[in-house]
């Protein structure tokens, strides 16, 4: 095994290598943003792994964003746990979740599997709301405990590269093979032995368990936060536009598409505070319309460069 | 004992009956030709062997196990494949990752393994050249004996060929139905599907004729074809 | 407390009428192109915002407003299609995601700027105007809204069954290349179905502005309850959408009153993850399943 594949690993490292340097070098305004770079850099990349691999479109991963950062945040306020040993049980949680929920969700198909998911999400942010007596409902929850901001940087970072080396090793091994079947053709998949749905699953449960994570992070970080925040349906769609700009199913796609876009939205937000989300929109839009994609993918093709191909 | 035995299977899609009661018994090293006129359920058959389908009755027993309700990839590592009769081929993958799949999956084979199974594989039935290339970009032809070489990949012991000769010249066909006796004479038992009698009736030791979801006639290939409920059903009665 | 569950059973069925009205252009364009149209709230809101205008800027009554949504809208969608939704049709419906994602981010974050967050309310003579009988109180114009509503989506199912463009419409749906096929511009066919759908949901913003108020922001929860409306009837199956709208308009009613409006969408939302799970053609089972 040579060419696109390795190339693309050594890319990456090479990259996540130079950002490592970044924080030594500029003011705290640029270690936030690389921070928050590198955060969604990790959930587009567990995105990517489950939906851009098989192209099962989940429209409701904020519910796993939402369940890490309540999770850890419970445990820290009401068993006094630290915030460290509050994070992989936050995945777990996750994790939990999203194999009682993709064991039946996983048996849809395309706009259906979408809006199952979309829906749950949606149903468990009412219910984290409403049940006060357990999450403070709307009022949100202050986390007690903060990390340094190195600290967040250098997690985001490690999480980024772990997740974008196992989708290399996925995209490499016999596992991406069984994605990629499922995603051509589920039934044919079958056909030739690949139990389909168990490997959507732990995929869907290994994508959860580090959003999950992540989540609980990100809500450490923000120190306070309400379900409206974490379980908010932009976080999806943010995961999906990232992953769809730097082209699904690649291992550096979410890794290009969430430099892109985060970037962007900071440049916007400083200058045009009003107008940027239209903006945003707008750029969607033209994504769409006119390099339908990705940008990698629409580049590649303009410039004629084919993807790495093995035989 | 049969090597695959599917007894009073019944299929209805709404109102219409598929499938009523049908019998196949496929015994090792077999070849068994399955002909009838189109609709007549050859394809509903083979998907309730294969668990693409669940019988509304009827039991299938396979290598002494009974397999009915287990789903398809199972069968398939059990040892039972069937090709499709629509082909449908991994359409973003190589020739050479189409057949890896089987191996991966139906064989359980690792990674390098696989590869070295899937290019003796892709020799075995003339793709051998055709292995990098992207395998929506290969002929109907190609695509059908690539759909073999998959199901090949899985290392079973009974494949269904579902009119895996349909569309194809006759040099073709003629190439196809010699692979398929070296398959047999490895110790493969087939299923062959085939609405056209000529191409099976050479190459099956045993036909079964299908018509209206029911078996109308089982037997070696001469005395099926002068059966006269046979030629009713094939060319009408006018000409029985 | 029968009186109470009755008056929660009557406003459920007056709510369905207008989930009804708006998820059936929801229903219409998945039907016929399998778009997922995200920015369909925002369609809404439009509409509601076109009246609201007129009603501060003319003093024209909110009922006299209709044809003029239904216009404005009817054009803004057949515009969307020809712009932008087209690249979509046929395409992995995650690009239909998307794309109308986007829009609604623009529609709504436009709308945003040009007319800030602050609710509006339009106040008729006959705002507060109702029927009272056995103790149950009926207003106005939720029932005029309600019959409105049903003669709508009535009216929308003879087009598609009885007219000429109706069986464009089908054909297309049914099949594509075959409709291309036979003559019929199919682009053309997508941009009025598109047209059609955004119309009657503009029609349904103008019909809400009598009884809610209006705000840029008002667009996606009606987005998520078309979704809901659309899978309980089946989807782009057009009589779905009345049963579904009517059914989800009692069930939220229902809920509201003996929990809060809160559980109220939370239990919505499990019922409408249970449907899919259970029937995703739909309670008719009518729906289009892929
Ligand atoms: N999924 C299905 N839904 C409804 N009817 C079906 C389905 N599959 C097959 N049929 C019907 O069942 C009958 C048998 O079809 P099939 O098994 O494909 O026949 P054959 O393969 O012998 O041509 C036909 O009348 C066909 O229309
Ligand atoms: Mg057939």
């Amino acid at each position: 095994m040579s060419g696109g594949g390795r190339r693309s690993l050594y890319l990456g490292l090479a990259a996540v290598a130079a950002m490592a340097w970044l924080p030594a070098a500029g003011p705290a305004y640029y270690l936030q943003l690389l921070t928050i770079i590198f955060y969604w850099i990790g959930l587009a990349a567990c995105w990517n792994l489950m939906c851009g691999y098989t192209g099962y479109i989940d429209f409701g991963s904020a519910a796993y964003t939402g369940i890490g950062a309540y999770v850890a945040g419970l445990l820290m306020l009401r068993l006094g746990l630290p915030l460290l040993a509050t994070i992989p049980l936050a995945g777990l949680g996750a994790g939990l979740v999203a194999l009682a929920v993709g064991w039946p969700t996983l048996r849809l198909r395309g706009a259906y599997f979408a809006i199952a998911t979309f829906a749950l999400a949606e149903a468990l942010m009412r219910v984290c709301e409403e049940w006060s007596g357990l999450t403070e409902g709307g009022v949100g929850i202050t986390i007690p405990q903060r990390l340094a901001e190195l600290s967040y940087y250098w997690l985001y970072l490690g999480l980024a590269g772990l997740l974008v080396g196992v989708t290399w090793w996925v995209e490499h091994h016999k596992h991406g093979y069984g994605l990629k079947a499922i995603h051509q053709d589920e039934q044919a998949a079958a056909q030739v032995g690949v139990d389909t749905h168990l490997i959507k699953l732990q995929t869907y449960v290994t994508s959860a368990f580090f959003i999950g994570m992540l989540g609980a992070l990100e809500g450490s970080r923000l120190g306070y936060f309400k379900p409206d925040d974490v379980f908010n349906v932009h976080i999806t769609i943010k995961m999906v536009i990232m992953s769809l700009l730097g082209g699904m199913g690649t291992v550096l796609g979410p890794v290009i598409g969430a430099s892109f876009l985060q970037l962007v939205e900071d440049f916007l937000g400083a200058r045009f505070l009003n107008y940027y989300l239209v903006i945003i929109g707008a750029i969607i839009v033209g994504v769409i319309v006119f390099l339908p994609r990705g940008i990698t993918g629409s580049l590649r093709q303009r410039l004629r460069i084919r993807p790495g191909r093995r035989p | 004992m049969s090597l695959l035995e599917a007894r009073g299977i019944h299929k209805s899609f709404g109102a219409l009956q598929a499938l009523g009661g049908v019998d196949l018994c496929l015994e090792r090293g077999e070849i068994l030709g399955v002909i009838g006129p189109n609709g007549s359920g050859k394809t509903t058959l083979f998907n309730c062997m294969t668990g693409i389908l669940r019988p509304d009755s009827g039991r299938v027993v396979f290598g002494g196990r009974d397999i009915t309700g287990w789903p398809t990839h199972r069968i398939c590592r059990a040892g039972l494949v069937k090709t499709s009769q629509i082909v449908r081929p991994f359409l973003g993958m190589s020739v050479l990752e189409n057949v890896l799949v089987g191996g991966l999956y139906g064989k359980g084979l690792l990674l390098k393994r696989a590869r070295a199974q899937a290019l003796e594989i892709l020799e075995q039935v003339g793709l051998a050249e055709a292995a990098a290339q992207p395998a929506g970009s290969i002929t109907v032809a190609m695509r059908r004996r690539l759909e073999l070489a998959r199901c090949l990949a899985t290392g079973p012991q009974a494949i269904l060929l579902d009119e895996n000769l349909a569309g194809l010249t006759p040099v073709e066909i003629a190439e196809s139905l010699a692979l398929l006796r070296s398959l047999n004479a490895q110790g493969l038992s087939l299923v062959v599907v085939e609405h056209v009698m000529q191409a099976v009736m050479g190459v099956s030791q045993r036909v079964m004729v299908l018509d209206y979801g029911q078996k109308i006639a089982e037997g070696p290939p001469a005395q099926v074809v002068a059966d006269r409920r046979v030629i009713e059903a094939f060319l009408g009665e006018e000409y029985a | 407390m029968s009186t109470l569950i009755i008056q929660s059973l009557i406003n459920g069925v007056l709510m369905g009428g207008i989930y009804a009205l708006y998820s059936a252009g929801f229903s219409l364009i998945f039907g016929v192109m399998g778009v997922v149209n995200i920015a369909h709230g925002d369609l809404l809101m439009l509409g509601a915002f076109l009246t609201y205008w007129m009603f501060v800027g003319l003093g024209l009554d909110p009922f006299l407003t209709l044809p003029f949504s239904l216009l404005g809208l009817f054009a803004l969608g057949y515009l969307m299609q020809r712009l932008a939704i087209k690249r979509v049709v046929g395409a992995p419906p995650i690009m239909s995601y998307i794309l109308t994602f986007g829009m609604h981010l623009m529609i709504s974050n436009l709308a945003l700027v040009a007319w800030t967050a602050d609710p509006r309310t339009v106040t008729t003579a006959y705002s507060g105007a109702h029927l009272a009988f056995w103790g149950l109180t009926v207003p106005w114009i939720k029932l005029i809204t309600f019959l409105i509503s049903l003669g709508v989506v009535g009216a929308l199912y003879l087009l598609l069954h009885h007219s000429q463009m109706g069986r464009a419409i089908q054909a297309t749906s049914q099949d594509r290349e075959m409709a291309r096929l036979s003559g019929i511009k199919v682009d053309r066919v997508y941009a009025l179905t598109f047209g059609l759908g955004a119309a009657i949901t503009g029609l349904a913003g103008s019909l809400v502005v009598s009884f809610r108020d209006v705000d840029p922001g008002m667009g996606l929860p009606y987005t998520i309850i078309a979704f809901c409306v659309v899978v309980l009837g089946g989807m782009g199956y057009m009589p779905g959408a009345l049963i579904g709208g009517l059914i989800l308009g009692v069930v939220g009613s229902v809920c509201t009153m003996i929990f809060t409006p809160g559980w109220s969408i939370a239990i919505t939302f499990f019922l409408l993850y249970l449907m899919l799970l259970w029937r995703p053609a739909g309670i008719m089972g009518k729906g289009i399943v892929e």
